[in-house]
């Protein structure tokens, strides 16, 4: 039979925790993506190999915010996803030929737009609201 | 794999019309109890059944393609198809739905990435971007939500959906990356980079033509030896160490492949800090376009593609499957272009090589 309850509080924290994750994920397979070319002499690599774990570390925290429904979560994560939206939107309109396939379009404007929707607005902020 | 495979662009719109069809039918065609159960179900259920139609609807989209050539997997994409169907379906049917969608999105991901591992199937945008919509759906389907009618297992699902997507994430981008690297494209010559196609071997006027260029690039270029002419006239030494590329802005629109106003200068930095002239770079005014090859298959051009580049210490890599570059770096491709070397270049292909020797770099740096 079915596995849901008629009113129940929103899903979309935890949503947001999951796609988090993803995002997450692709910058960790960056960071590991890094390593090979720092053994090749990129010793710089080394160090935004460092920077990504930081940022996959923070990113992790923040999951784990959304999944607690803390509202503090909810705050960094909005601003973390603007400015990937914001950073994603000057690479693709400066001619520098950064990636614009499909993958690069989930990545960069599909995963933050869609946590951006599921977080702000009225019911974002209920769903954090009704956990305090 | 940072292009669509051919034959694989209907998968784009079996997606899409999959998803829309899947909200419409939701809505109009399906009966009173299932629009009930629909309307019940948590956000993650519809969006993690919403997900496995939209691929679904991918792999349905590309079974005629496949259906010639591949009968083998176009029967999988088939079979696997109807299953996310049936599993998103059930999703507001049955209890255990969860089990069903995590094993046939776990056994989708890794049958991709034995597929790629195995040659049978090349990269591409469709196949990656599809993994990252099951990746999302596996987590979704995964999730614990408030509640939920069998609230039962909820630290085991969370540390399903904790290992399972980063661990699945990295091996099937793990996977790509590396099939890409071991078994490029035809055009693909070396690591993020395109060469232009030319036959195999060159005629003697290709030769000869190709022997001009290095005679008339060698003496254009000799004044510049003097490494103080070359900023005179324009030419700027760019980031990071080896071979350094001097760029001269007023030739990037022009003219082409002429020896006299080549676009950049490479010097090599001796240890007491002189600059040794090792060769020229021709440079497209833009990209998507190789310019004139002479020598055919001895002076190819080449295009550095989705390449990331970090201005902290000028670090170079190459940006991963999932579009990402690491964190203070950015993706960036190129024009064509093509290098004359005026030094020998045994290791690095000859005078109108990618790369320079790596060895002749480290004699000239402690010459």
């Amino acid at each position: 039979m079915g596995t849901t309850t008629m009113r129940m509080p929103s899903s979309r924290p935890e949503m947001a925790a999951v796609l988090l994750l993803v995002q997450a994920s692709v910058w960790a397979l960056s960071a590991v993506a890094a390593l090979p070319f720092v053994l090749g002499g990129e010793v710089g690599m080394l160090l935004l190999a460092a920077l990504t774990g930081a940022l996959v570390a923070c990113a992790l925290l923040l999951a784990v915010g959304l999944a607690s429904r803390r509202r503090w979560a909810r705050g960094w994560t909005i601003a973390l996803e603007w400015t990937c939206l914001a950073g994603s939107a000057l690479l693709m309109v400066l001619p520098i030929g950064s990636p614009h396939g499909l993958v690069a379009l989930l990545v960069d404007l599909g995963l933050p737009v869609a946590l951006l929707v599921l977080l702000m607005g009225r019911r974002g902020r209920r769903a954090f609201r009704e956990a305090a | 794999m940072f292009d669509l495979a051919p034959g694989h662009e209907p998968g784009l719109l079996g997606g899409l019309l999959a998803g829309a069809c899947w909200l419409l039918a939701v809505r109009f065609l399906a009966n009173h109890r299932f629009r009930a159960r629909y309307a019940e179900a948590p956000g993650s259920v519809r969006a993690a059944a919403l997900l496995m139609i939209v691929t679904a609807g991918i792999h349905l989209a590309l079974v005629p393609h496949h259906l010639a050539g591949e009968p083998v997997t176009a029967l999988l994409f088939l079979v696997n198809g109807a299953a996310f169907i049936g599993v998103a379906v059930i999703a507001f049917r049955a209890w255990w739905w969860r089990r069903a969608a995590a094993a046939l999105l776990v056994a989708t991901v890794l049958g991709y990435v034995l597929y790629v591992a195995a040659g049978l199937e090349g990269p591409d945008q469709v196949g990656i971007a599809t993994k990252l919509i099951e990746l999302a759906a596996l987590g979704l389907a995964l999730v614990p939500v408030p509640g939920e009618r069998r609230p039962d297992h909820r630290g085991l699902r969370w540390a399903a959906v904790a290992a399972a997507v980063p661990a699945l994430t990295v091996v099937s981008g793990s996977t790509v990356w590396i099939s890409d690297l071991v078994r490029p494209g035809e055009a693909h010559h070396h690591v993020g980079a395109v060469v232009q196609a030319a036959a195999p071997i060159a005629t003697q006027a290709q030769q000869d033509a190709a022997n001009r260029l290095l005679a008339d690039t060698t003496a254009a270029i000799g004044p510049y030896r003097d490494a103080g002419r070359a900023w005179s006239a324009g030419y700027r030494p760019g980031p990071g160490g080896g071979a350094v590329h001097w760029m001269n802005p007023a030739y990037a629109k022009g003219p082409i492949l002429d020896p006299k106003h080549p676009q950049g200068l490479v010097y090599v930095r001796d240890h007491e800090g002189g600059w040794v002239l090792v060769g020229a770079m021709f440079q497209m005014p833009r990209q998507g376009a190789f310019g004139p090859d002479p020598g055919g298959p001895i002076t190819v051009w080449h295009q550095h593609q989705n390449i990331c580049i970090s201005p902290i210490g000028f670090s170079i890599g190459l940006v991963s499957p999932y579009a990402g570059c690491p964190f203070g770096a950015v993706g960036m491709s190129f024009p064509a272009m093509l290098h004359v070397w005026i030094v020998d270049n045994p290791g690095g292909g000859g005078p109108f090589g990618i790369d320079l020797d790596k060895q002749t770099i480290r004699t000239l740096q402690s010459a």
